[in-house]
Order: C-alpha cells, then structure tokens, then sequence
C-alpha cells in the first residue's frame, strides 16, 4: 500500500506523499526510469537525486489531493507530493545522469558505471 | 438459416462444454431486452484504456447495470460505491439493448482467462451478439513523443480486417497479441462471431487517457453513437491519479500473462 498518512522513521519521509508509478528500463549502456507525476506542471516542483545504485525522486503537486469518504484510514487525508526511492539494478555513474520533465512524465537518463576491462588472451 | 448463426443452437442451455467454463457464471439482472448487441470488452490490460473507454461509455449513453460474473476463480473482493456493494467485474447495457459492456475494477489473473472467455463466447452465441470488440492499448515506448495516439486494429476474419479497413483503422499484420483479449478473439473466431481489437498507442505502465480518447473516437464512429472525448481530456491528471492503484495490480498480471511477448517479432516473419 503505497498511499503514505504516517511518518516512516527509517526514512524521515513526511505523513501525505504519494509513490508514483515508475518504470525503469535497462539498456545495455543505460538505465531509463521514468516516473508519471499527474498534477505535477512544471519542472521546478521536481527533485531528483541520484547516488551510487539508488535514485530519489520527490515532486510538489500543482494543489492538494484530497478524499473524504474513502475508506477508513484514508478518509479525510491530503497528499501534497510524490516520493520514492528505487534501487537501481547496477551502478551508475552519476555525474553523466540527465532528467527530462514533460507533459506530467518525468524521464530519468542514468549512464552505467564502466567496469568492463578487456583481457588479452595470450 | 440466419446468416450470422451458422451454429444451430438450443438456447436454453450452453452451447460451449460446461467444463470449460468451470467456475464462471455469468449473472444477468433481466431489467433490459439485448437487441443482437455489440459486446464491448474492456477489462484491465495496457494503459488501463479499456477500462477508461468503457467507463467513458457507461457515463455518456447512461448505461445501466446489467449484470456482474461471479467466480472464486476471482479475487476475494467487492467494492463499494455510494454505500452499495458491488461485484467489481460488471456487465453494463445500453437502454436499448444493442451495446453490452464488460468493465472491471480489479485486475484479473491469468488463471480465470480462458473460463472466463469461455463463458463470455457461449453468452454471445446465446445472446445473438453481432460483434465483439476489444478495445485496450498497444504499448510504445515513444508514447511521450506522440500528441495524438493512432489506433490500430486486429480482426479475427477476413470480414473483421474489412470492417477495420472500411473505418480507416491500420489491420496489424505481424506480431503478437497477448492477454485476456487475444483469448476473447480466438474463441469468437472459432464459433464465427465477427471479433476486432482497437488497440491504441499507449504507456506501457501508466494510464492513459489520451489513448483512451484515440479508441473512444474510433469506436464511437463504428457504432454509430456520440461520444464527446473533452471530459476524458480534461480529467486527465484524476483519472491517471484515480487509476493508478488498479494499474499497479494490472502490471503484475501483464507479467504473468507474457505480455512482453507484444513487442518480439513472430519467428515466421513474412
């Protein structure tokens, strides 16, 4: 269940966030995770961060979601943003990471870190 | 002979072998006369855009409840609108009896497919159904660079890809189809019920409403009927919001049902 009304301790994330639904798709070169972001209008709510093999992503909604009779625990709840964390297949290199933002999707364009070595074959 | 039946059929019983329906029942309300109807199918696949399409139809011609299935072949849920309980796998009529449709808010596993496509034939062969159409999303991986998503067509027939034609719908003419919806048009070709998919380009993993509004158009102009898309545009950020849940469920049976298998060429490629 991914429809946050609690403070989750071990992540500091805030009660009223939303996951979005993301797909990551893997290319020999690169990682591409996409995130869809409804209510999300501009770039400048977006904030992407990226270490090692995990990406962060957390975006402001254009106004408050709110839902009054669903229900019990998420009656009356107000969500606000998106958050989520993913854990990344492999390495990145995150210095060459590029992100898009366009019409509510957000596209993520992460480079593998190079460890192919070639070996002569004596 | 009615040129349409060619099976001679009783009726009053199934016309397809009760163990193959094993565990689908299909229930009927009786409040609405079927007039050799339409049956329009849109159950969770690609882009939740059978079940945007259907619901675009049930609000806009004011169609009516007119059954549900039942199955233990299904998941353990109901679902609850303005206090009324409900079975989430609903049958919807229009008022005069020529378009049913099948809508679900639940996605549903692989292991109920072929009773339930099973089930749904034998009910069209005694209903008199004229037409069985699929209407679900093709997935692109481009679909962000896509203003207007095309819909293309897959027909059980030689009179189905005509009829695709004659609309101005591309027939796909390689490829793989998978899901609940590949069933559906292979039952209704073995019992000769003319059977189409529109299939419009969609997100593989989000709603979408804009490939929704591409099949609405196209179906609308099919049957015949008035179906305004700007409600459906305008809500676009609450109905991928809305739905995405239900997408979440439905991704884990595309896995199952090999769904992947849409984007690899067919061995025998020609």
């Amino acid at each position: 269940m991914s429809w946050w009304f609690e403070d989750r301790e071990e992540s500091g994330f805030k009660e009223g966030y939303i996951e979005p639904l993301i797909e990551v798709r893997e290319t020999e070169k690169e990682i591409v995770v996409r995130a869809d972001l409804p209510f999300v209008k501009d770039k400048d709510g977006v904030k992407v961060e990226v270490s090692g093999d995990e990406l962060e992503i957390s975006a402001a909604m254009g106004r408050a979601i709110k839902w009054e009779k669903w229900g019990v625990h998420q009656r009356r709840q107000s969500y606000t943003q998106y958050r989520t964390r993913i854990r990344l297949p492999t390495e990145v290199d995150v210095g060459s990471a590029r992100a898009t933002f366009r019409d509510g999707v957000l596209t993520v364009s992460l480079p593998k870190k190079v460890t192919k070595v070639r070996i002569g074959i004596e | 002979m009615d040129p349409l039946w060619p099976i001679s059929l009783n009726t009053a019983s199934a016309v397809i072998d009760d163990e193959l329906m094993d565990g689908i029942t299909i229930k009927e309300y009786g409040n609405i006369s079927l007039d050799n109807p339409v049956f329009v199918e849109g159950l969770p696949d690609v882009g939740l855009v059978g079940v945007i399409t259907t619901s675009s139809l049930i609000d806009q011609l004011n169609m009516e409840l007119y059954g549900h299935i039942e199955s233990d072949l299904l998941p353990a849920i109901m679902v609850l609108h303005r206090a009324e309980l409900l079975h989430p796998v609903r049958l919807y009529a229009s008022g005069d009896g020529r378009i049913v449709l099948l809508t679900s808010e639940i996605a549903l596993m692989p292991t109920s497919y072929y009773p339930l496509a099973y089930s749904l034939i034998d009910w069209a062969i005694r209903n008199k159904v004229s037409k069985v159409i699929s209407v679900n999303g093709y997935p692109v991986p481009n679909r962000l660079d896509i203003k207007k998503p095309q819909v293309f067509g897959v027909g059980n027939g030689k009179d189905a890809v005509e009829f695709l034609r004659k609309h101005g719908v591309e027939v796909i003419e390689e490829g793989f189809i998978a899901g609940f919806y590949a069933l559906l048009l292979r039952e209704s070709k073995k019992y000769r019920i003319p059977g189409l998919a529109l299939l419009g380009q969609s997100f593989p993993k989000y709603p979408d409403p804009g490939a929704a509004a591409s099949v609405i158009d196209k179906l609308a102009e099919m049957l015949g009927i008035d179906i305004d898309v700007k409600p459906l545009l305008e809500k676009e950020d609450e109905i991928k919001l809305g739905l995405r849940d239900l997408m979440k469920q439905t991704e884990g049976a595309m896995r199952q049902s090999h769904k992947v298998i849409e984007e690899h060429l067919p061995a025998m490629y020609r």
